[in-house]
C-alpha cells in the first residue's frame, strides 16, 4: 500500500489569493467614491458577517449550537461605552478592551454552559443572554433600561460625519477580515481538522485523543472575542446602547442563523453568499412588517429541508466551487474507499 | 415454494459497496445458517432485509410480495422479525414491556405473552424486572420472545450465541425446533461453524459481501466450509 | 412568618402554571430528544386559540379550555409527520434551526393576526376570589384550579407513559429508535402522537396563561425559557419533576418579587443557574444526560 499524499491547497490557489487581496483593498478604497448611505450599509453588512462567521465556527464547525451570542454583542456594546465614557483611552484599545471583556465572560460561561449538551445548550447560551438583559435593564450604573448614549467628546474625536462614516467602515472592515483570517487559519490547522471531525462525531474524535471539550471551550472563546468587538462597533456606529437593543435575540442572532443557514452552514463561503440574501430581503421585504420574518423563517425551514449545505452547498456540489481551500485532497494510489 | 427469496441483492453504505449480487432462498419451517468472518456482511444481509439498509439493488421478496423499500416497521408487519445483534433490549422497559413491544404489529399467530412464557418460563417470573437486570442468556431470550411476539413468518437472528456461556447457547439452540415446528423460518448468523452446520438446513457463507458457498447443510463438510471461511483459492 | 407563608403558597401556585409550561417540552424532548425551540411560541397559540374560542367566539372559557387543547393536538400531530419528523436524526441541529424558524413564523403570523395588543381572557369573579388557608394566608382561587390542573394533567402523562401500550411505545422509540422500528412500531406516527400530546399540553397551559396574565403574540420567549428551566431544575427526562422544577422556580420568583418586583424574573434565572452549577442532573437527577 502506498501512502496516500494529501495536499490541502486547492489548483489556483495563489490565484484565488491574489483575487481575495484585491476584493479586500476595493473594499478599503470605498470611502473615496462611495456614498454615506453605502457605506453604513456596508459597515452593517461587514458587523453581520463577523457575527456569521463566528456563529458558523460554533455551529457549524465545531457543533456547538448557541442561540445566545447576542449576549456578547450586548456585552461588547456595553463595555465599549463604559469604556468610552472614562475618556482617554484610544478607540483601538476600547475595542479590543471590549472584546476581551466579552472573552472574560465567556470563559466561566462555558464551564457552566459545557455542564449541558446540545439542545439544552442551546437554550442556556439564551438565558444568560436574558439574565445580561435583565441585569442592565436593572444596573442604573448602565443607565438601566433607557441605556447609554456615546459622550459627545468621544464621536467629535473621530471627525465630521464623513470622517467618521469611513473610520466606522474601515473598523467594521477589518474586524470581518481578521475574524475570516482567524477562522481560516484555524480551520486549516490540526485543531481545525479535530474541530471537524467532532463536528462529525464527537465520540469517535474523543477516541482519537481529539479533546472535545477543550476544542469547543477555544472557539467558544473566540467566537465571544470577535462578536464583542463586532457588538462594540454595532453600538458605536449607533451612538446609542440600550438593554432591549443590546441583546436582542431577533437582531443578533435569529438573522445571524439565517444568514448562515441560507448560505451554508460548515462553509467560509456561505456566510458571504448568505449575507447578500439576508440584505437583499431586508430591503425587499422592509415595508411588508411581520410577513418579512414569517417568510425569513420559511425560507430557514426550506434550506434546512431541501439543501441543509444552504447555497453555498449547492453551488459547491455543482461546480465543485471552492474559494477557501479547506478541504484536504487525498490522492490515493489504489481504488479504494475515501 | 419459498418464503423468502433474495435475489442479486447489492448493498451499498454510502460510497462503500457492502453486498455484491448476494442471492437466498428460504423455505417455511427451516434454519438457515449464515457464516463469515467479520466483515463479510453478514449483519448486513439481515438489516437489508429488515429493511435497515437504505441504498439497495437487487430484489427482496416474502411470500412472493416485494420487499426492498419498505420502512423496517413495514416490513416487520409483513412478517420479518429481528433479534438484532446485541440484542438492543428496551432499557426503560420491563421484561414483560420489552415483550409487550413486540406485539405492535398485531398480527394474528399462535405467539402471545403466554406462548413465549411457555417457551421461556423464567421471563414469566421474572416479567417487572427491568431488562438490565437480567442475566446475557436471559435477555437473549427476551430478544427472541419479542421478535417472536411479532408472529413472524421468519426470524432473522443476528449473533444470538455472542458472548454467552456454551451451555446457555446449548439451551437457546435446543429450542429453535420448538420455533420452526410451526412453520416460522430462521436465518440465524452464526460465528461458530460447527454449530451452524449442526442446526441449519441450508448453509451460506459469505466473504467480502460476496457468497463464496451455499447449499445444504449437510452437503458440506466442516473442513470445506472452514476452507471457504478462510479464503481458500477462488478457483 | 404569614407574608413568608404568603410568599411560598404564592410561589407555588405559579409553579403550577409553570409546570404546565414544561409539560409539553418535556414529553417532546422525552420521546423524540428535541428541543422545540417553538415551544414558547406554541404555548402562546394555545392562548390565543383559547381567545379566539371563549372571547371571540363568545363560547367561554371551559370551552376554549376543551377546544383549544384539541385543536392543538391536532396541530402538533401534523406539524410532526409533515415536517419535524424529516429532520429528526443523530445530528441536532437541523431540527433546532427548524423549530427556531417555525418560532419566528408562529411570532410573525400571530403579530399579522392579532396586531401587538396585549389580550386576556376575564374569567369573572374566580379570578380575584381567594382561598384562606391560614390566617393572614391567602391563596387566589385561580391559582389553586391551576394548581389541580397542572398536577392531574401530570398524573395522567404519568399514566399514560407508563400504563398504555402507546406509553410503552414512546419509551421503547426514546431509548432506541432503530430496534423499535424492527420491532414493527411505526414511528413516524408515535413522534406525531407524542407532539400532539405536547400540544395538547401546550393549549391546556395556553388557555390557563390567558386568564392568569394579558398576553402578546411576543410572550413565547419568555415562556420557552420558564419551561427549559424547569425541566433543568427538576431533571431532564423526569415528569414528575417537571412539577417539582415549575415549584421551585416559581418559589425563586416569588422571593425574588418580594424583595423587589424587578428582580422577579431575574430571581428565576438565577435560581436556575444555582442548580445548574450545584445539581447539574437536576433535583430529581437521573444520571441520564442528553
Amino acid at each position: 500500500m502506498t501512502q496516500p499524499a494529501v495536499t490541502q491547497a486547492g489548483p489556483h490557489a495563489r490565484l484565488t489569493a491574489l483575487c481575495i487581496a484585491a476584493v479586500i483593498l476595493a473594499l478599503a478604497l470605498m470611502p473615496y467614491f462611495a456614498d454615506r448611505f453605502v457605506l453604513r450599509t456596508a459597515t452593517e453588512m461587514a458587523c453581520f458577517l463577523t457575527l456569521a462567521v463566528m456563529w458558523n465556527l460554533l455551529a457549524g464547525f465545531a457543533g456547538v449550537m448557541s442561540i445566545g451570542q447576542q449576549l456578547y454583542v450586548g456585552l461588547g456594546g456595553y463595555a465599549f461605552f463604559l469604556i468610552a465614557a472614562m475618556g482617554g483611552v484610544p478607540l483601538m484599545a476600547a475595542l479590543g478592551l471590549s472584546g476581551l471583556i466579552a472573552l472574560l465572560i465567556a470563559v466561566p460561561a462555558a464551564f457552566l454552559l459545557f455542564r449541558l449538551n446540545g439542545a439544552y445548550f442551546a437554550v442556556a447560551t439564551w438565558v444568560l443572554a436574558e439574565i445580561a438583559a435583565l441585569i442592565a435593564a436593572q444596573s442604573d450604573a448602565v443607565g438601566a433600561g433607557a441605556g447609554l448614549s456615546l459622550p459627545l467628546q468621544v464621536a467629535r474625536a473621530l471627525g465630521n460625519n464623513d470622517e467618521r462614516t469611513a473610520i466606522f467602515w474601515w473598523l467594521a472592515l477589518g474586524l470581518a477580515v481578521s475574524a475570516y483570517l482567524v477562522a481560516y487559519l484555524w480551520l486549516r490547522s490540526g485543531r481545525g481538522l479535530a474541530l471537524m471531525a467532532m463536528r462529525d462525531d464527537a465520540e469517535a474524535a474523543g477516541g482519537l485523543g481529539v479533546s472535545t471539550r477543550q476544542n469547543r471551550l477555544m472557539v467558544y472563546s473566540v467566537a465571544a472575542f470577535f462578536t464583542g468587538i463586532a457588538g462594540a462597533i454595532i453600538f458605536l456606529t449607533k451612538l446609542r446602547i440600550s438593554p432591549s437593543a443590546a441583546f436582542s435575540v431577533n437582531e443578533w442572532t435569529a438573522a445571524v442563523i439565517f444568514i448562515v443557514v441560507i448560505g451554508g452552514l460548515g462553509s467560509l463561503e456561505g456566510p458571504i453568499i448568505g449575507l447578500a440574501v439576508f440584505f437583499a430581503l431586508r430591503t425587499l421585504l422592509a415595508d411588508f412588517g411581520p410577513w418579512y420574518l414569517i417568510i425569513l423563517g420559511a425560507i430557514a425551514i426550506a434550506t434546512m429541508l431541501t439543501a441543509p449545505g444552504g447555497l453555498w452547498g449547492v453551488l459547491h456540489k455543482r461546480f465543485g466551487w471552492d474559494v477557501f481551500a479547506l478541504r484536504r485532497h487525498v490522492k490515493l494510489t489504489i481504488g479504494e474507499k475515501s | 415454494m419459498s418464503l423468502l427469496q433474495v435475489e442479486r441483492l447489492n448493498a451499498f453504505y454510502g460510497d462503500f459497496q457492502a453486498l455484491f449480487d448476494v442471492s437466498l432462498d428460504v423455505a417455511p419451517g427451516t434454519i438457515s445458517a449464515v457464516i463469515g468472518p467479520n466483515g463479510a456482511g453478514k449483519t448486513t444481509l439481515l438489516r437489508a432485509i429488515a429493511g435497515g439498509v437504505r441504498k439497495l439493488d437487487g430484489a427482496i421478496t416474502l411470500k412472493s410480495e416485494p420487499l426492498r423499500g419498505l420502512a423496517p416497521e413495514a416490513i416487520t408487519r409483513k412478517g420479518i422479525g429481528l433479534v438484532p445483534e446485541g440484542r438492543r433490549l428496551f432499557p426503560s422497559l420491563t421484561v414483560r414491556e420489552n415483550l409487550l413491544i413486540g406485539g405492535s404489529p398485531k398480527r394474528s399467530g399462535p405467539w402471545d405473552l403466554n406462548a413465549v412464557h411457555d417457551l421461556f418460563p423464567i421471563l414469566k417470573e421474572r416479567g417487572h424486572h427491568m431488562s438490565t437486570e437480567l442475566s446475557g442468556g436471559q435477555q437473549q431470550m427476551v430478544a427472541i420472545g419479542r421478535a417472536l411476539m411479532t408472529n413472524p413468518d421468519l426470524i432473522l437472528c443476528d449473533e444470538i450465541s455472542l458472548g454467552l456461556a456454551p451451555t446457555i447457547v446449548e439451551d437457546i439452540y435446543a429450542l429453535l425446533p420448538k420455533i420452526t415446528d410451526n412453520g416460522t423460518a430462521l436465518i440465524i448468523v452464526e460465528q461458530d461453524v460447527g454449530r451452524a452446520l449442526r442446526s441449519a438446513t441450508r448453509v451460506s457463507c459469505l466473504m467480502e459481501g460476496r457468497v463464496v458457498l451455499q447449499g445444504p447443510a449437510d452437503a458440506y463438510s466442516f473442513d470445506e466450509v472452514a476452507a471457504a471461511y478462510f479464503g481458500a483459492p477462488a478457483a | 412568618m404569614t407574608e413568608l407563608m404568603n410568599i411560598a403558597v404564592q410561589g407555588i401556585a405559579i409553579g403550577g402554571l409553570y409546570a404546565l409550561f414544561a409539560a409539553g417540552l418535556s414529553i417532546v424532548f422525552g420521546v423524540l430528544r428535541l428541543v422545540n425551540l417553538a415551544h414558547g411560541d406554541m404555548i402562546i397559540l394555545g392562548a390565543f386559540t383559547g381567545y379566539v374560542v371563549a372571547v371571540s367566539a363568545g363560547m367561554g372559557f371551559f370551552a376554549a379550555l376543551v377546544i383549544a387543547p384539541i385543536l392543538m393536538g391536532f396541530v402538533g400531530y401534523w406539524l410532526q409527520r409533515l415536517l419535524l419528523n424529516r429532520v429528526i436524526g443523530k445530528d441536532i441541529l437541523p431540527p433546532l434551526l427548524v423549530t427556531f424558524g417555525l418560532s419566528m413564523m408562529i411570532q410573525n403570523a400571530l403579530l399579522l393576526v392579532f396586531t401587538a395588543d396585549s389580550r386576556k381572557i376575564a374569567l369573572g369573579e374566580i379570578e380575584v376570589a381567594s382561598v384562606q388557608l391560614a390566617p393572614g394566608v391567602a391563596v387566589g382561587s385561580y391559582g389553586l384550579i391551576v394548581l389541580a390542573v397542572a398536577v392531574a394533567l401530570i398524573g395522567a402523562l404519568h399514566l399514560i407513559f407508563t400504563r398504555t401500550a402507546i406509553g410503552r411505545a414512546f419509551r421503547a422509540t426514546a431509548d432506541d429508535f432503530e430496534t423499535a422500528r424492527h420491532m414493527g412500531i411505526p414511528t413516524p406516527h408515535v413522534f406525531g402522537l407524542a407532539t400532539g400530546l405536547a400540544l395538547m399540553a401546550c393549549g391546556i397551559a395556553g388557555v390557563l396563561l390567558a386568564v392568569w396574565t394579558s398576553f402578546t403574540p411576543l410572550s413565547g420567549t419568555a415562556r420557552l425559557l420558564i419551561a427549559f428551566e424547569v425541566i433543568v431544575i427538576g431533571g431532564i427526562g423526569s415528569i414528575w419533576g417537571t412539577l417539582i422544577g415549575g415549584f421551585l422556580l416559581g418559589l425563586a420568583q416569588a422571593i425574588g418579587g418580594a424583595i423587589n418586583p424587578e428582580f422577579q424574573m431575574l430571581a428565576g434565572h438565577l435560581a436556575f443557574l444555582v442548580i445548574l452549577v450545584l445539581m447539574p442532573g437536576g433535583i430529581l437527577a437521573k444520571g441520564a444526560r442528553a
